[in-house]
């Protein structure tokens, strides 16, 4: 990993608050050291799978135990002069596996290590352990083993075609964020609340009463093991104090290890509690399972105001001591790198980020204005910490004044993607259309990427990316795909016989809902294997309501559930039905044959006609309304044949138009199309024009991107690439704003802008050593530009870069 | 009555208030030597030929450099940025060429504009007949007025034009009543000399509706447009002025008690 300790660090330009000694050094630790597969969770939980007793016990009791087994067992790490402790693996990005879900082949171990992107280096000792032990005892047990057994061929087909992804093959259901209850209550509230709704089951009417009770008795071992995790903190420090000899330090570990003494167990009382009380929910929610997005502690700058206030009141806080302590929080997030990915996994989600993304600003759940100093405050750390983790986000409503988005824009300016920006208004609206109260849906925010969510009240699980391209790509070859010959769709009609657009439409729309149908029934059986193999038991007591309905949260316990699927390639779809709309069938430059005959060729020997394609004919991103009436055609055929179908668990199928990394793996599974792009080449990026196509300016990207319907999805991002000139000055700042807020007056969702030049970027190429600090935003994410696939870099490198003169 | 026009660009950012949607307009009457915008001297349509990348590859396409537009027509792309005007509190600046070339349309496009309630700027190089000129601003909302010279042969000689009908429509009565931006390029060897800043600044310091000057530096920028439209580009070895004596310039206005910009 080309990670160097020392990079640049800003002086924090608003009150130029620089980082103290002890932060700069956690920080450039956390910089510096390398992401390492441990293999201590996986050791652990096998060994307690075979301990005797566990065979025969429920399965949520299971894996109560099993968490409750990792956190009395696994060691502890406590970092010099740490302010918050806790990690997920032996110490700091040291990565555990977890073989329950998906256990690593040698192979992949090997793969892992020498692969020379987003590399995990594996010991000896590991592999070594991998062989004897785990893969011995897990092989064919697995999630992912059952998942296979269980998927029929037709999934398994398109899944290798590369039609759609499966984000439950190796990761754990999540996507979660915590709520206001995560602050305010300790386990010790939540173990009443289990007893409670234990003493309420009613074994006479309730057929699912013992069930309920098997649940609640693995919630109640969960929250046990919580309180196990963090004395055992306790104890250590203690003993760290023997061998202290700093008046200051040994102040703090005795005041750590009090912390430590009273949350999670009890609920916080000091800011610092409330950090430490968090953190000790993250750890156990990432050691739990290996949830997609890691954890999420929301709307931060909410949470956490009334600790701050108080204690600022009664003097037992400074500004500068909160600062030290959200920073030294960050660093905690950067030490934890995304669990391993391989195959067709690690191509759709490519990077260490683990896709936490902290929220500030929105409305309180009254719908009244929400920002507040402690805003500001995460704002500076955001800048001045300047990680890859936690992603960070600024929530725009109305009702939020101009100073949260300017502030928020002199970051961007910066130049490392973060924060993105978020439309508020959208998100209550985007979560009241989908059945949520106004209420949960003003406490709610974004995730992950870009997805909308009902914080602490919802699980909504992203099932995996959906390549709307290659579905007209078997269209337009009568359900053959031409990378393999094989008959993998329906046959929907010969394309020389299609006498007009609709004809051609009509035939898109049956293929799409035949491979939605393949999706959803794949995803259907998913869902169900993880609600009665792997629970969650430990999630559960966080997210309302599974305590009180005795259900867990893989199996719909939550107040709402939703299942996404989320649509790539957007604007390459829109902008192939506009070349066939406008080439063949308006104006007959080309006959059909005569396209097909080019897309075959991949455009050898016609350069003239690709000039044509690409430079003189309308697309999408320019407010053409021409090519944009296309991407509502689009949209709304992949919204229609998803929204609203139910789940197994009692979940509603919504979409969303994301990509993270996929539009590289979906575009390397396509051949030529009839806009212009080269076979093996990605398809465009969110809900992005593609990449260099359009030419009239950002107001024309942001009028385009806003036609279709935002509100009927759960998220869409939209990336622009602007040169720094854009950012010159207060009024040209001014300026970003408002366009970020015409935007979503129009009711976008998203926005986030990469301050680069295409220069810079070539530069970084070339000599990649003098670059290793430059970040660019990927898709939802940032990441740094040296550790992209060449592919992703060259697609970030051909977007259009807006130039202001 | 139809128009010509040779563009129409959004994100527009340093032509008057707010986010703005410059029209550009084709024909000029002056041929200043640094002009950015040969094409746009002309008023037929141009044809020129560009070239575009496929991969490796450079293919040739010819492009046609204006066309023949109605007011609606003009007014309905102007729209498609309304909701950035009305966010940021900017609007349409018409801008060229020159404007006032085009009198009668310009005049049916600004009053279609007003019935949107857009704000309204006219980018111009004063040079117009004083009906003309009276008519057209006393519609609009703002003026960006370039003032390039204080010496009518010096004028004469780098735009092809007089200095004095320039002067007789900025000091005249109708423009006494619209807010007013005064623009100057820095040419090196043409206007960038103390005399010629002073005696711009006592016409400036008279002109009631004075709202700031923008000093706008030459550069290079344009020069591969004299190369392909086969002009010849008499800017060719004149250096761009380097930030001292763009300083010079801005100490100077600001010494005289004007608000000053550079770049505009």
């Amino acid at each position: 990993m080309p990670e160097a300790a020392g990079r640049l660090v800003r002086p924090n330009q608003e009150n130029n608050i620089t980082m103290n000694p002890r932060i700069t050094k956690l920080r450039e630790a956390s910089l510096a050291t390398i992401p390492r597969i441990s293999g201590e969770r996986a050791r652990l939980i096998t060994t307690f799978y075979k301990l005797p007793a566990i065979a025969g016990l429920p399965i949520p009791v299971q894996r109560g135990k099993a968490l409750l087994y990792l956190m009395q067992n696994k060691a502890l790490h406590i970092g010099e002069n740490e302010l918050i402790v806790g990690e997920r693996g032996p110490a700091p990005k040291e990565v555990p596996t977890y073989p329950e879900v998906c256990v690593h082949s040698l192979q992949d171990l090997e793969i892992l290590d020498s692969r020379t992107k987003v590399s995990y280096k594996v010991d000896e000792e590991t592999r070594q352990l991998y062989q004897d032990e785990i893969i011995p005892f897990w092989s064919g047990c697995s999630v992912r083993d059952r998942m296979f057994r269980a998927l029929h061929e037709s999934w398994k087909e398109a899944y290798s075609a590369g039609v759609f992804t499966e984000f439950m093959e190796q990761r754990a259901p999540g996507h979660t964020v915590a709520g206001e209850k995560v602050f305010r209550k300790g386990m010790l509230d939540l173990i009443q609340e289990i007893d409670d709704s234990i003493s309420r089951l009613d074994y006479h009417h309730d057929p699912e009463a013992l069930s309920k009770s098997e649940e609640l008795e693995g919630m109640r071992y969960a929250c046990e093991a919580m309180m196990v995790y963090a004395t055992r903190h306790a104890d250590a420090l203690e003993q760290l104090l023997l061998n202290e000899s700093d008046p200051q330090r040994r102040d703090e570990l005795l005041d750590l290890a009090a912390i430590c003494r009273k949350v999670p167990a009890h609920a916080p009382e000091t800011f610092h509690e409330a950090l430490q009380h968090y953190w000790f929910i993250h750890i156990g929610v990432i050691t739990e399972l290996n949830p997609w997005d890691s954890f999420n502690p929301g709307r931060l700058d909410q949470h956490l105001l009334p600790f701050y206030r108080k204690e600022i009141a009664e003097g037992s806080l400074t500004k500068e001591r909160a600062t030290e302590l959200l920073q030294a929080f960050w660093i905690k997030f950067n030490n934890h790198p995304a669990p391993p990915k391989v195959g067709v996994t690690a191509q759709e989600s490519n990077t260490y980020t683990d896709f936490c993304l902290i929220n500030v600003g929105g409305v309180k759940s009254d719908g009244s204005d929400a920002v507040n100093e402690l805003s500001y405050l995460i704002l500076d750390v955001i800048e001045e910490m300047r990680l890859l983790q936690p992603s960070s986000m600024v929530q725009l409503s109305k009702k939020n004044p101009d100073q949260l988005i300017h502030r928020a824009a002199k970051i961007v300016k910066t130049g490392f993607g973060q924060p993105s920006i978020f439309n508020t208004d959208a998100i209550v609206q985007e979560l009241i259309r989908q059945g949520k109260t106004p209420e949960d849906a003003r406490r709610g925010g974004a995730s992950g990427c870009v997805e909308a969510g009902a914080f602490g009240t919802e699980a909504y699980i992203l099932t995996g990316y959906f390549n709307l391209p290659k579905i007209l790509e078997l269209t337009l070859n009568n359900g053959v795909d031409p990378l393999t010959g094989k008959q993998l769709g329906p046959k929907t009609g010969n394309l020389m016989e299609f006498n007009d657009f609709e004809e051609l439409m009509s035939a898109y729309r049956k293929m799409l809902k035949h491979f939605i149908d393949i999706k959803i029934g794949g995803s259907n059986i998913i869902e169900k294997i993880w609600a009665s193999r792997m629970p969650a038991p430990f999630l559960s007591t966080i997210i309302d309501d599974c305590i009180a309905n005795g259900r867990d949260y893989n199996a719909g316990g939550a107040r709402y559930n939703t299942s996404y699927i989320q649509g790539v390639g957007l604007g390459t779809m829109t902008d192939c039905l506009t070349s066939l709309k406008y080439n063949v069938f308006d104006n007959q430059r080309f006959t059909m044959k005569q396209m097909l005959e080019m897309i075959n060729a991949d455009f050898e020997g016609f350069d003239q006609e690709l000039a044509e394609l690409i430079y003189d004919t309308p697309k999408y991103g320019n407010d053409d309304d021409f090519a944009d009436q296309h991407v509502t055609e689009v949209f709304e055929a992949f919204f229609n044949v998803v929204d609203g179908r139910k789940s197994p668990r009692g979940a509603t199928y919504r979409v969303e138009m994301l990509p993270t990394t996929c539009h590289v793996y979906f575009g390397s599974k396509i051949k030529a199309l009839p806009d212009g792009r080269k076979a093996g080449k990605p398809v465009s990026e969110g809900i992005s024009p593609v990449q260099g196509a359009d030419r009239r300016g950002p107001t024309a990207v942001i009028k385009s991107a806003a036609k279709f319907d935002h509100i009927k999805t759960g998220g869409t991002l939209l990336n622009q690439k602007f040169s720094p000139s854009f950012f010159k000055d207060e009024e040209a700042i001014r300026k970003i704003g408002q366009l970020v807020r015409a935007y979503f007056r129009m009711d976008g969702h998203h926005i986030q802008f990469n301050v680069v030049s295409a220069e810079t970027l070539r530069k970084a190429q070339v000599h990649p050593e003098k670059y290793s600090n430059l970040i660019v935003r990927v898709a939802g994410y940032s990441d740094y530009f040296n550790d992209l696939t060449t592919e992703l870099q060259e697609e970030i490198i051909c977007r259009t870069e807006q130039e202001s003169d | 009555m139809e128009g010509y026009v040779f563009d129409i660009r959004h994100y527009s950012v340093h032509d008057g208030p707010g986010i703005r949607t410059a029209v550009f307009m084709k024909g000029c009457p002056l041929h200043c030597h640094w002009c950015h915008n040969p094409e746009s001297q002309e008023m037929m349509p141009v044809e020129v030929v560009k070239s575009k990348s496929i991969g490796e590859k450079l293919i040739q396409m010819p492009e046609i450099i204006g066309k023949k537009m109605s007011p609606e027509q003009v007014v309905q792309e102007v729209l498609k940025s309304r909701v950035f005007f009305e966010e940021s509190g900017g609007g349409v600046t018409f801008t060229g060429g020159e404007p006032l070339m085009q009198p009668d349309f310009l005049l049916d496009t600004i009053k279609l504009m007003k019935q949107y309630n857009v704000h309204v700027a006219l980018d111009t190089c004063g040079y117009a007949q004083p009906a003309h000129y009276n008519e057209v601003i006393s519609a609009v909302d703002l003026v960006l007025f370039d003032l390039k010279h204080t010496d009518s042969e010096w004028h004469r000689e780098n735009t092809g034009v007089a200095l004095e009908p320039v002067l007789r429509n900025l000091k005249s009565k109708a423009q006494a009543e619209k807010p007013i931006v005064i623009r100057v390029p820095l040419i090196p060897g043409f206007n960038m000399f103390e005399p010629v800043y002073s005696e711009m600044a006592d016409i400036l310091n008279e002109l009631p509706g004075l709202q700031q000057i923008d000093l706008l530096p030459y550069h290079h920028i344009a020069s591969h447009k004299y190369t392909r439209l086969g002009l010849e580009n008499k800017m060719k070895g004149v250096k761009e002025p380097d930030k001292e004596e763009v300083d010079l310039a801005f100490d100077f206005f600001k010494a005289k008690g004007l608000k000053v910009t550079i770049g505009g």
